[in-house]
């Protein structure tokens, strides 16, 4: 039952951290803090800032995801769109640093409006800042998600608006919209979550007191006061309203389909007109811009300052190898939890009667995201600390806490394959008596190999880019590629910085692309047999 | 083929064994820095006592503190270097704290120091620094800072994390005591932000994105000496200002206490002193045979030096940030 | 007078081509195996489709410069003539005017095409909720409220069992008396043509 172990380490695991800060914490002074003026400040904000980014990622994905769906060809829109679904795994800190060098006090907008004769404006810091990341994450992701409600669009429906004459707007309120509007709340609820619990990007475009969300406001506890008891009420408010959000929204989580898949092309009635090619064609080059200069400010930066240096450095090679290290580690640790839940799901699943069963496991992958990393790898830390040096320690939660964060993705990619095959073949292969490692290789490798290779993919890639319990952990002895970047963000080392996210980017890019091509060799499993 | 791949990364990532004794040292980010004195302090002492020494650089001297509670008692720190005296009290409440056996009746310190477990290593005094090739006449007095039109941009450090910050915290609680609430309101409208450390501020005004930065009146010999460049200047305040004091301190359970005794030795003698003022460009607690470098002398010296007893700011730090936090927040 | 004049559209495996008239207020019957092309007809009517080349004529004039809406046409196909996420009143209204802006005198028409196929109880339901035969006849309902002289059905009876044929039959055979309309049927059976009366056009693969 390695299913059943799985599930029981990972609630363990998630309760034992809890356990052990409370008791270090002794007393848990929850009705002290929610008394305080400057708590009521910080819940406001991290409501605030959620809601914005939620409301601009959802209004501006709609014309987005309609000028998209509406123009089926012009250069770049494969890429365009590939990007919306990558976007989720972009390294939070690369693109903070591609933000920072477009919109910050010397970026790209500055220099554009000081050309013109207008003086530098400071938007970036504080909610603004904030609000443009947040933006840059997700509002690819609700263009996904929407473009692809658009592709569902059946074509009889486009033949009925052709036949009765509708006009752009017509077809807008009266097909398109209709096929977004199921959307919307899922949409909502997964962009609100993500936001209402982002931390690297307010830690490094917010921060300062006047823009602090209760996930910066829990590190900030434990790195700047080490003030335990306050860690823990901050994190019980944290798991209370994320839990209400998560009730409100868990049943309508959309189905997040990560692939690029291409829509097939529809005859509209309105692809001629000369407004909407203007508008879409005005939209889209918004959208590209605003999405491509990041990435194109930090290839620049890195190329033309002498960041290079950074590369004579040993912190970098230190954390050029402990990001391999620690992101194989947890993509694989998340990829075998998420198989072995899975299998769970599906064995409890199949048993009709017990069903509902099923779903105890998932939510218990789900349980990870309700809670803090930092107070996860707080409370951890300090159950653990006296069973070996805080050096290693640290790395090896690092890869867990990671592990344990992208089971959510590995069970949603992996759930489904494994149900379908284990209705498939657990008949089969029980008759004929296969059963352990020739059931791996004969029957579940061969037929899962896609999805668990694409799980991996997902989960290593996610870790690589992870700027979440390092920042507790990490010294120059232990540090990552992202926690580098913030590191010379912090030391104002903006070049060597772009250097360091162009090389974490190429990591990312060739972890993934090298894992998800293992699940076309083939032969290499073979041979060992 | 895959497997060993992966088996042969798992195994590179193992420690070597030592055969030397190692001290480890946590110190902050910009001491043990290839710009810091660090590698200097690494080599000297490396020299004399046939051991490793090897710095953990956490990102700010707070970071220290709490990183030592977080690992308590199996920390494998044997000294912290980095804490100063807006902390000390705090530091020596965790229980973590052992006494060192260094005579600091030789210390040359602008004020008494008389806590026997934290060894002040250098100090320095708190100043706004301008550029002069872009500003002719800043603000002279804290009042008049306090008055300036908003269109003055300054940027300060978060006291949360930073020391530089909490020392100015207490700069402004010393002249202002009561009333710093309304002193952070009249400051607030110029405070372009609040960054986290140190270097982030300093850096953010070397780019020229705000007027004045809050830093230490030693930071113009940095420019004059490895820039030959004067046009940075630190600005007097009559009202006095705040003292920095930087302290090194051995943990209870360091793994190599003798070792760490000895580098206490270490750092209140002339090879260690002598890399401060040019390495972390701070003041050395044991004044240099040949003196201090010339372009020390053309540095502001405050008038009056201002300084919270330690005890008063443990007591009271919270409630303190609480206020810059209500100002700087609205 | 319909007016198909060695009209050819050409799909890049293969061919359509046709040449046949129909009188005002009479029927044709496109007959053949399946992939003859009896829907690609029907499409180049309606404009949904180009032709290569050839005349499309109604009452001596030309179809072909006229956009899908522009032309005297409804289109009955054999399912999916409605919007499932519209109510029976709103995939009626669209009838009248896509912006489903629709006069007091219209509503009343709306009401009466209600009554027409017996549904009146139906108007704020959704086409989930109603059975294929009641579905085929609202989008019929919508065909009367469009009054347009010419009807194109495409296999409209295929779905549905005997009695609900002939009872949509005798509802098209009213709607073309009313409005004295052409029509033009897709289908391969032969009962339908010969119940609408509708002169045969074979087509061959």
């Amino acid at each position: 039952m390695p299913g059943l172990v799985a599930a029981v380490l990972v609630a363990l695991t998630v309760i034992g951290a809890l356990c052990g800060l409370a008791i270090h914490a002794g007393n848990i002074p929850l009705l002290e803090q929610l008394g305080k003026s400057y708590t009521w400040s910080i819940i406001r904000f991290t409501f605030a800032q959620a809601a914005l980014s939620t409301l601009f990622s959802v209004v501006l994905a709609v014309p987005l995801a309609r000028a998209l769906y509406r123009r089926q060809h012009f250069f770049g829109r494969e890429l365009l769109i590939r990007f919306t679904s990558i976007s989720l795994i972009v390294p939070t800190m690369v693109a903070v640093l591609g933000i920072i060098a477009v919109h910050g006090r010397n970026g790209w907008i500055n220099d554009l409006l000081t050309l013109i004769g207008f003086s530098r404006q400071d938007y970036l810091y504080g909610l603004n800042g904030i609000l443009i990341a947040h933006v840059f994450f997700n509002l690819p992701l609700v263009t996904r998600l929407f473009l692809n409600g658009l592709s569902d669009i059946p074509a009889y429906q486009w033949k009925l608006a052709t036949l009765l004459g509708f006009n752009s707007r017509q077809n807008f309120k009266l097909i398109e919209w209709p096929a977004i509007r199921g959307l919307v709340p899922g949409a909502t609820g997964i962009v609100f979550l993500l936001c209402f619990t982002s931390f690297a990007i307010v830690l490094s475009l917010g921060g300062g007191p006047g823009s602090t969300t209760l996930e910066v406001a829990i590190y900030q506890a434990i790195r700047f006061d080490f003030d335990l008891s306050k860690a823990v009420a901050l994190s019980l408010i944290q798991i209370g309203l994320c839990l209400v959000l998560a009730f409100l929204f868990f049943s309508k989580q959309p189905v997040l389909k990560l692939q690029s898949d291409q829509p097939p092309g529809v005859d509209r009635p309105d692809s001629g007109q000369v407004m909407g090619i203007v508008q879409d064609n005005l939209v889209i080059s918004l959208a590209a811009i605003f999405l491509v200069s990041p990435f194109a400010a930090v290839l620049i930066n890195s190329l033309s300052g002498n960041g290079w240096v950074i590369l004579a450095d040993q912190r970098f090679w230190r954390a050029f190898r402990s990001s391999i290290f620690i992101s194989l580690s947890a993509g694989m640790l998340a990829t075998i939890l998420g198989l072995s839940i899975a299998h769970l799901i599906a064995k409890l699943r199949h048993n009709q009667a017990s069903s509902w069963l099923g779903t105890i496991p998932e939510l218990v992958g789900m349980l990870t995201l309700l809670i803090p990393p930092i107070t996860l790898g707080t409370g951890l830390f300090l159950l653990f600390r006296s069973f070996t040096d805080a050096l290693s320690l640290g790395q090896w939660l690092v890869i867990l806490i990671n592990a344990l964060f992208t089971l959510a993705f590995t069970l949603r990619i992996l759930v489904a394959p494994v149900q379908q095959q284990h209705n498939r073949f657990l008949h089969l292969s029980r008759s004929l008596g296969v059963t352990g490692w020739n059931q791996w290789q004969l029957v579940l490798w061969p037929t899962l190999k896609k999805p668990i290779c694409y799980a991996m993919a997902v989960s290593t890639t996610l870790s690589a880019g992870d700027m979440g319990v390092i920042a507790l952990f990490g010294t120059d002895r232990l540090s990552t590629l992202p926690l580098l970047i913030y590191r010379l963000l912090g030391n104002y080392r903006l070049d060597q910085a772009a250097v360091v996210a162009i090389c974490l980017c190429t990591l990312c890019l060739f972890l993934f692309w090298s894992i998800e091509k293992l699940a076309h060799t083939p032969a290499g499993f073979k041979s060992h047999a | 083929m895959r497997f060993c791949l992966i088996a042969l990364l798992l195994i590179s990532n193992l420690a070597l064994a030592q055969d030397k004794p190692v001290l480890t040292v946590y110190t902050y980010d910009s001491f043990a820095s290839e710009w810091g004195p660090g590698p200097k302090v690494e080599a000297a002492f490396e020299e004399e006592c046939e051991c490793d020494l090897n710095f953990v650089a956490v990102d700010s001297s707070t970071g220290i503190l709490s990183r030592v509670q977080l690992e308590g008692e199996g920390s494998s720190a044997d000294v912290v270097l980095g804490l100063d005296n807006s902390l000390v009290v705090e530091a020596q409440n965790t229980g973590l704290i052992a006494e060192h056996e260094v005579d600091m009746t030789k210390l040359d310190l602008p004020l008494p120091w008389n806590n026997q477990k934290f060894l002040p290593f250098d100090f320095g005094f708190f100043a706004f620094i301008y550029d002069t090739s872009r500003m002719t006449s800043p603000p002279n007095s804290f009042e008049k800072l306090l008055d300036a039109g908003d269109n003055l941009k300054i940027v300060i450090q978060d006291p949360r994390s930073s020391t530089t910050g909490l020392g100015f915290l207490l700069w402004v609680k010393s002249l202002y005591g009561e009333d710093a609430p309304q002193a952070w309101n009249r400051l607030a409208p110029k405070v372009l932000t609040v960054t986290k450390g140190w270097s982030e501020a300093y850096g953010m005004f070397l780019e020229g994105e705000a007027d004045m930065v809050l830093s230490y009146t030693t930071s113009p010999a940095y420019h004059m000496i490895v820039e030959q460049e004067s046009r940075y200047k630190a600005i007097g305040f009559p009202e006095g200002h705040g003292i920095q004091i930087e302290v090194a301190a051995v943990l209870k359970n360091a793994p190599h206490p003798e070792l760490a005794q000895r580098f206490m030795r270490f750092i209140a003698s002339e090879p260690f002193q002598t890399l401060i003022p040019t390495g972390n460009w701070m003041y050395p607690v044991i004044f240099p045979k040949q003196g201090l470098p010339a372009e020390f002398r053309d540095l502001v010296r405050p008038i009056k030096t201002l300084m919270i007893d330690p005890q008063g700011i443990a007591d009271n730090k919270a409630d303190w940030i609480d206020e810059f936090n209500q100002a700087l927040s609205q | 007078m319909l007016e198909l004049n060695n009209v050819a559209y050409r799909y890049p495996e293969a061919s359509v081509q046709i040449d046949f008239q129909v009188e005002t207020g009479r029927a044709a019957a496109l007959m053949g195996p399946s992939g003859c092309g009896k829907t690609t007809v029907l499409n180049l009517i309606a404009g949904l489709l180009h032709p290569a080349h050839g005349e499309i004529k109604f009452n001596h004039q030309s179809l072909l410069t006229l956009k899908p809406a522009e032309r005297p046409v409804t289109f009955l196909f054999q399912a999916h003539n409605l919007f499932p996420h519209l109510t029976v009143w709103q995939n009626l209204a669209l009838g009248v005017d896509p912006g489903l802006k629709v006069s007091p005198r219209e509503k009343q028409n709306i009401a009466r095409a209600l009554e027409w196929i017996s549904m009146p109880e139906f108007s704020e339901r959704f086409p989930s909720d109603l059975s294929g035969g009641q579905q085929q006849r609202v989008a019929l309902a919508r065909c009367l409220l469009r009054n347009r002289p010419l009807l194109l059905l495409d296999e409209p009876f295929s779905a549905l069992d005997q009695s609900l044929r002939s009872e949509m039959i005798a509802l098209i055979g009213e709607l073309q008396q009313q409005q004295s309309l052409t029509l033009v049927v897709a289908t391969h059976q032969l009962q339908d043509a010969e119940a609408l009366d509708a002169r045969i056009v074979t087509m061959e693969a």
